[in-house]
């Protein structure tokens, strides 16, 4: 059947993660310092969503913005 | 003039507070207009308690956050590791993103672009700004969807068996003599093996033509490979995995056309998922991807 997933949901974060990384305009190499290594951040999600507790570790992660974060994201109809 | 002075003539001085050694990180990229019409970026970004801002480029204006350099490094303390940290900031990058999308037309940048100074932020825009601008037209007025679809593997192979092809060998085979119908059978594997194929793509390519019908452009996602043991199973095969560039005007449409799908696709043992809306993430660039493309 159709659905639509929040982020809160394991596949829309794969998504979400997948196209904050791996896309977007990339910035002419030398003017930019790396701030993470995105690796690093694959390697730690993979084991995130491996986890049964991933819907608890999510929550934990701290928003940047209480209270309107969620306003301009997917929501789960589920 | 050059562009840079040109780009100088623009940029503002930093306001109090900052310094103008201050690295510089950006999420994205706006039009001059969006800091016209009094758009206002979130009140904090990738750093806890530094906001974020617009700093004007010439016709464009960065969305940025400005702070020392060492702001930006992950905290030396045993409770947070590394890695929630840098997952923590990729999730904030995002929010600011979708927070701009919702109120103006944005170009993402990817994650993790922190410049040295303004200075790099002049240069940037001399080498980069007319990248931005075609990225800004390219998804003005839009929002991008994602879109994954499974077939059960299962349920696609009885109705790969239940072809007239593959009858046709299942009757042959009944009437054989032992050695004939071990030939037989071979043949019946590879014949399901294609219908299973045909029944496959032809699901793939219905639900991919609908969708890229109604968007402005469409998009195969890379294959998302660290990631990618999560997204499917033997039972459980993802056989369209895209990004669709939909008008602003046309969501109801998507919506529509999705809901439709609900209602047919189990019949044929099938899962579509609908993400969405983005920031434009999969169609912020300008020289590669983008093609209104098939699925793969």
């Amino acid at each position: 059947m159709g659905r639509i997933e929040s982020p809160h949901c394991e596949l829309a974060l794969s998504e979400l993660l997948d196209r904050i990384l791996n896309r977007g305009v990339v910035i002419v190499g030398d003017l930019t310092i790396s701030i993470a290594d995105v690796d690093l951040i694959y390697v730690g999600l993979k084991v995130l969503l491996s986890s049964v507790e991933t819907a608890e570790q999510l929550r934990s992660v701290p928003k940047p913005h209480k209270g309107e974060a969620d306003h301009a994201l997917p929501v789960c109809d589920h | 003039m050059s562009a840079a002075a040109h780009n100088a003539a623009f940029v503002s001085s930093p306001p109090e507070g900052h310094d103008a050694t201050d690295a510089v990180y950006v999420y994205g990229v706006v039009g001059r207009d969006a800091m016209a019409a009094g758009v206002a970026p979130p009140t904090e970004g990738i750093v806890p308690g530094v906001p974020v801002e617009l700093l004007p480029a010439g016709d464009l204006a960065v969305v940025a956050s400005r702070a020392p350099q060492t702001a930006f490094a992950p905290p030396e303390t045993p409770e947070t590791s590394t890695q929630d940290w840098a997952t923590g900031r990729a999730l904030a990058h995002h929010h600011v993103l979708a927070a701009m999308a919702s109120l103006c037309t944005v170009a993402p940048v990817k994650f993790g672009a922190l410049c040295r100074n303004m200075d790099d932020i002049l240069a940037l825009f001399e080498r980069q700004g007319s990248e931005f601008a075609r990225v800004l037209d390219r998804v003005a007025g839009a929002q991008e969807w994602g879109v994954k679809l499974f077939a059960d593997m299962d349920a696609s192979r009885t109705m790969a068996e239940n072809t007239l092809a593959v009858a046709t060998l299942k009757a042959e085979m009944t009437a054989a003599s032992p050695g004939k119908a071990y030939f037989l059978r071979k043949k019946l594997d590879d014949a399901i093996s294609e219908e299973l194929r045909e029944v496959l793509s032809r699901l793939s390519e219905n639900i991919h033509g609908q969708l890229a019908a109604l968007s402005k452009e469409a998009t195969p996602n890379p294959a998302q490979q660290q990631l990618g043991a999560q997204l499917g199973s033997k039972s459980r095969l993802l056989i369209l995995d895209a990004s669709y560039l939909v008008a602003v005007n046309r969501t109801v449409e998507l919506q529509q056309t999705v809901a439709h799908f609900a209602e047919t696709l189990p019949a044929q043992g099938a899962d579509l998922i609908l993400t969405g809306p983005w920031p434009p993430y999969s169609f912020a660039s300008v020289d590669t991807g983008g093609a209104s493309d098939g699925p793969h």
